[in-house]
């Protein structure tokens, strides 16, 4: 992020042209305004001509004018967040982003799991090499539903189901899962989890052997911050 | 109440949208510990009747999260009879707030701890038969982690490993 002065905002009332507010800035907001309507993107542009046309409109009223001026300078991240920085700092930009459009939330959620990149891979590569789900649960012998769940990011596969992926689609198992140290840790503390399990001897004399004391921890529950909130409502 | 005071509440779907940018940080450690909450993980073990608390500063903003289940294991053969256990699946602290807050008493770290052991203890006084012991697997490489488990009076299991190459530590409940 960058610290900069803050630009002036246009006067409402008045019909200022587009060309007199972009005057209006100072210098690094000027060529940090033109640089982004160069660099941004179609559908950022298309959005930026079409507050543009707002406000150069002599129908439109200054409120809107000034508003759009605004959604403009603000699109840019020309504008001051409320700790008075400029600039993006996009993880936190994507966490206020998700907060306020819950589609966006789940985008961005989806981003940061290695579970929905595998996903996002393995429809990729199914998609690439023409083969449907119902072909690939045959080729590693599992149900057309499975590969549906793992593709909707329902389940995650252990990694003998990675391997017989991998080999199914000729591709290797780190293209579909970079870091395969992850399922198989992931897979230890599942394994873990599982009833019924006979324990090694090794687990068994330590977990027979009572000369551990026992514990001397005491504690209270934490208390809840949801609780807390509603409480303050 | 201090500042650097966690709050504990009951991991929920809804609560998704509150971990956008939560990260345990690069280390091996920490991508499976970020993947668990982030993934199905966490929701599986929850399946399977573990508890998961997500745990927030005054803010909202999330620090961390653990968990604490039971599960039902056999003695080796011929004995084969079963005996519950207490464990602690997973636990995991954004690594903005790791080594946080300077004070020891308050450390985030410390607070969770205390709260899954406390939460177990809790669990464990209500059962009939209690557990004998609270149980975790633990990284080998992951020196921090150890040393913290160690504080919390839990002692490493010689020659064990578990899965991928995984150390389980033992602490034993107060009756």
């Amino acid at each position: 992020m960058s610290t900069t002065e803050t630009p002036d905002t246009p006067l409402e009332n008045t019909n200022t042209s587009l060309m007199r507010m972009i005057l209006s800035l100072h210098g690094n907001q000027q060529q940090a305004f033109f640089a982004a309507l160069t660099e941004c993107s179609d559908q950022l542009r298309t959005n930026s001509e079409r507050l543009m046309a707002i406000i150069d409109d002599p129908e439109s009223l200054p409120g809107d004018k000034g508003r759009a001026w605004h959604t403009l300078l603000d699109q840019f991240r020309l504008l001051p967040d409320t700790e008075g920085r400029y600039g993006m700092d996009l993880a936190q930009s994507e966490s206020s982003a998700a907060e306020k459009f819950p589609a966006l939330q789940t985008e961005v959620e989806k981003m940061d799991s290695q579970e929905a990149q595998f996903a996002d891979r393995l429809r990729q590569i199914m998609k690439d090499k023409h083969i449907t789900q119902k072909q690939l649960a045959e080729r590693v012998e599992c149900s057309q539903p499975a590969i549906s769940q793992m593709l909707n990011r329902k389940c995650r596969p252990q990694r003998s189901t990675l391997e017989k992926i991998a080999v199914a689609l000729q591709v290797d198992i780190r293209e579909l899962w970079p870091d395969i140290e992850v399922v198989d840790y992931l897979d230890s503390v599942a394994a873990f989890e599982q009833d019924g399990q006979e324990m090694s001897e090794a687990m068994a004399k330590a977990l027979r052997d009572d000369s551990q004391p026992r514990s001397t921890i005491e504690g209270k529950p934490l208390p809840s911050w949801k609780e807390r909130v509603q409480s303050d409502e | 109440m201090s500042e650097f005071q966690l709050y504990a509440d009951a991991f929920t779907e809804a609560d998704r949208g509150d971990l956008v940018g939560f990260s345990c940080g690069e280390s091996k450690s920490g991508k499976f510990c970020t993947e668990w909450i982030m993934g199905s993980g966490a929701f599986d073990s929850m399946n399977r009747g573990s508890s998961v608390w997500l745990y927030r500063i005054e803010t909202g903003q999330v620090v961390g999260y653990g968990s604490v289940g039971l599960v039902n294991w056999r003695w080796p053969m011929p004995d084969g009879k079963y005996t519950r256990l207490l464990y602690i699946p997973m636990l995991g602290i954004d690594q903005k707030f790791q080594g946080q807050p300077p004070d020891p008493d308050w450390r985030y770290s410390r607070q969770i701890m205390q709260h899954l052991v406390t939460n177990a203890i809790r669990m464990n006084g209500e059962r009939k038969k209690p557990a004998e012991y609270l149980l975790l697997l633990v990284d080998p490489t992951n020196e921090a982690a150890i040393r913290l488990y160690q504080r919390f009076e839990f002692q490493l299991i010689p020659d064990v490993t578990y899965g991928a190459g995984l150390s389980v530590m033992k602490h034993r409940l107060a009756k």
